[in-house]
């Protein structure tokens, strides 16, 4: 689990959920899946970009105007300045809040972020921030202040390599919640970048960060985006989920995603702790390698059910699993908000308490200083354990859905049925795989 | 999408909703089978040196998991009996009987540490900590205090970075 000795991140972890609520909610999948299958929609319905309602015009107007992106742009350069600080000049103590702004605020908190705003690390990544500055000095425009053009087989490959970074951090980095560890990282992150941008402009950020490509997977879900015509608009997140393309790296992005989350809950059971302990490979090379393996089951399944369903059809077995890619983004979702929510919710707010005096001098820069955490949410497993199985459900239901209706598209009528059935059976081990972790561990 | 459809759609997300709603609420996390409190009988060590915190009421060395009530003064609820766990670690592997200890609110809990090294450990969470030296027995032993959120609370050495135990609170 993501906590180091005395250091705070992570120092209560959720209960296993009730055998009951599991088995319900593998019950529930199970029916929504083939009710879906059997009497959904038979044309594709989803218009992807090209759906939604214009947001009135005073909002967008708000939202689009120029002081608005530069304050986010100052309020991003704000949050990582400060958390680089305290990373850097703040004794290494169980309150300094780096690993708790890191790990609970920041990569926990962009999900509801992005959820609700859409791809705002877009605006907060310091990273484009300052290639932007550099690039209006320059007088160029950002995406072209590069050095060549971003070759079309890059897509999402970088992120998916640096989420699996950021997530083997998360996860097996020994140290982890250490201010020398994550500066480390996230130094070594921001040199790649740095150089990705120098090279290839702006656009390399667009699909090449890790945590751009984040907020920006999860914001396809989010209810407010942007059509294709510019417009800012209110939709059924189904759509915004049909309009994000194909594209290289985009299902190994997801399966990352969905592969890392499963192998938090994993190594967290008693099991597994015992078999890392004990490896003669050492506490560090296990952990990754139960990471890779994680990370490669799902994505090994993911890959035969695409190409099992493609047969059916004429789509070339290569572009298979980028077809479906989109429908695995509400899955790693559901997965994400299951296992993290109550520390973000938890650990989020005392990481806000330790904000308030970060180089333990007794300080309250924000006045949280004094306050204590509201623990009651942990008072109610129950809830918890409900919200977690509702997560998953939900991610299940939109990813049926939506594989769903791509595969209505892609299949010829005779075979829409039976096309789909291995990518509902693979979405459905994902969620029954998914409950048995949360159960079993 | 004819109307007939939409209307079992919704009519079965309706159900399911219903389905999940009755689960969570009738569901108890006790209702699984956990291991049962675990018990080694101990004959009560004088702590060799090492730091105990004092628990909070006088118990009796447990002979096995069940409350034997140990005799009391008063005509109350007899004291109930600790949780008792023994762990041992020797060249960086940990071995104990139960991985994952449930515990209640209000339980005494005594933790009795063998290691073959120097370390320092950490009860998470309730904020324990437990001095231990080469080759001798170290006992911890403290409330779990009131007010301490249900959750699994890990038990950890601090120099090894090892996991030896996992307190279950329900």
């Amino acid at each position: 689990m993501l906590d180091v000795i005395a250091h705070g991140v992570g120092s209560r972890q959720d209960l296993p959920i009730p055998f009951a609520l599991a088995v319900a909610g593998a019950a529930v999948a199970l029916i929504v899946s083939f009710v879906v299958l059997g009497l959904a929609w038979r044309e594709s319905r989803f218009r992807g970009n090209d759906a939604g309602r214009p947001l009135p015009g005073w909002t967008a107007t708000t939202i689009d105007a120029p002081a608005t992106r530069w304050l986010l742009r100052a309020i991003g350069l704000l949050l990582v300045c400060f958390t680089a600080m305290a990373a850097f000049f703040a004794r290494d103590l169980a309150t300094n809040p780096t690993a708790g702004l890191v790990y609970a605020v920041f990569w926990v908190g962009l999900i509801p972020a992005s959820l609700l705003l859409g791809p705002v690390w877009s605006l907060l990544n310091p990273i484009r921030t300052l290639h932007l500055g550099l690039a209006r000095l320059l007088g160029s425009a950002p995406e072209d202040a590069g050095v060549r053009p971003l070759p079309a087989g890059v897509g999402y490959w970088p992120a998916a390599a640096g989420l699996f970074a950021f997530t083997w951090l998360e996860l097996v980095a020994p140290d982890r919640a250490t201010t020398p560890v994550i500066r480390t990282f996230f130094l070594a992150y921001f040199g790649v970048h740095l150089v990705g941008v120098t090279v290839f402009g702006s656009r390399w950020l667009d699909r090449g960060d890790a945590f751009e490509a984040f907020s920006s997977l999860v914001a396809r879900l989010s209810p407010f985006g942007r059509r294709r015509d510019g417009r800012l608009v209110v939709r059924n997140p189904l759509d915004g989920l049909d309009g994000l393309a194909p594209a290289p790296g985009l299902a190994a992005t997801a399966c990352v995603l969905l592969g890392s989350t499963a192998y938090d809950s994993l190594s967290n059971a008693p099991i597994w702790v015992r078999l890392y302990q004990s490896s003669p490979l050492g506490v560090t090379v296990t952990g990754s390698l139960g990471l890779l393996a994680a990370v490669g089951v799902v994505a090994g399944m993911y890959v035969v059910a695409t190409t099992l369903s493609g047969r059916a059809g004429d789509l070339p077995r290569r572009k298979l699993p980028g077809a479906y890619a989109h429908s695995l983004v509400p899955i790693a979702v559901g997965y994400l908000v299951a296992h993290y929510f109550s520390l973000l919710v938890l650990e989020g707010q005392r990481t806000m308490i330790y904000v308030s005096d970060p180089f333990s001098t007794g300080a309250d820069w924000f006045g949280t200083a004094t306050l204590e955490v509201d623990q009651t949410i942990a008072q109610y497993p129950g809830v918890i354990a409900t919200v977690q199985v509702l997560a998953i459900i939900t991610g299940h239901v939109l990813g049926v859905v939506a594989a769903h209706d791509r595969a209505v598209r892609l299949l010829p009528r005779r075979a829409a049925v039976t096309g789909q059935l291995p990518l509902l059976v693979l979405m459905i081990g994902y969620t029954v795989g998914g409950l048995l972790l949360l159960f079993a561990t | 999408m004819n109307s007939a459809r939409c209307a079992l759609l919704r009519l079965t997300a309706g159900m399911v909703i219903a389905t999940l709603a009755v689960a969570g609420c009738s569901a108890d996390p006790d209702d699984d089978a956990t291991d049962p409190a675990p018990s080694t009988s101990t004959a009560p060590e004088t702590p060799d040196g090492s730091a105990t915190t004092p628990g909070g009421e006088a118990t009796t060395p447990a002979d096995d998991a069940t409350d034997n009530p140990s005799p009391s003064p008063s005509d109350e609820e007899p004291a109930p009996s600790p949780v008792v766990v023994e762990i041992r670690v020797r060249g960086g592997q940990v071995s104990t009987e139960t991985d994952r200890v449930p515990v209640a609110v209000g339980d005494t809990v005594r933790i009795i540490v063998r290691s073959d090294v120097a370390d320092e450990i950490h009860v998470h969470g309730i904020e324990e900590v437990l001095q231990v030296e080469p080759g001798q027995r170290a006992v911890l032993e403290f409330l779990v205090p009131e007010g301490t959120a249900p959750g699994l609370y890990e038990v950890e050495t601090h120099d090894s970075a090892l996991l030896l135990l996992q307190l279950e609170l329900t």
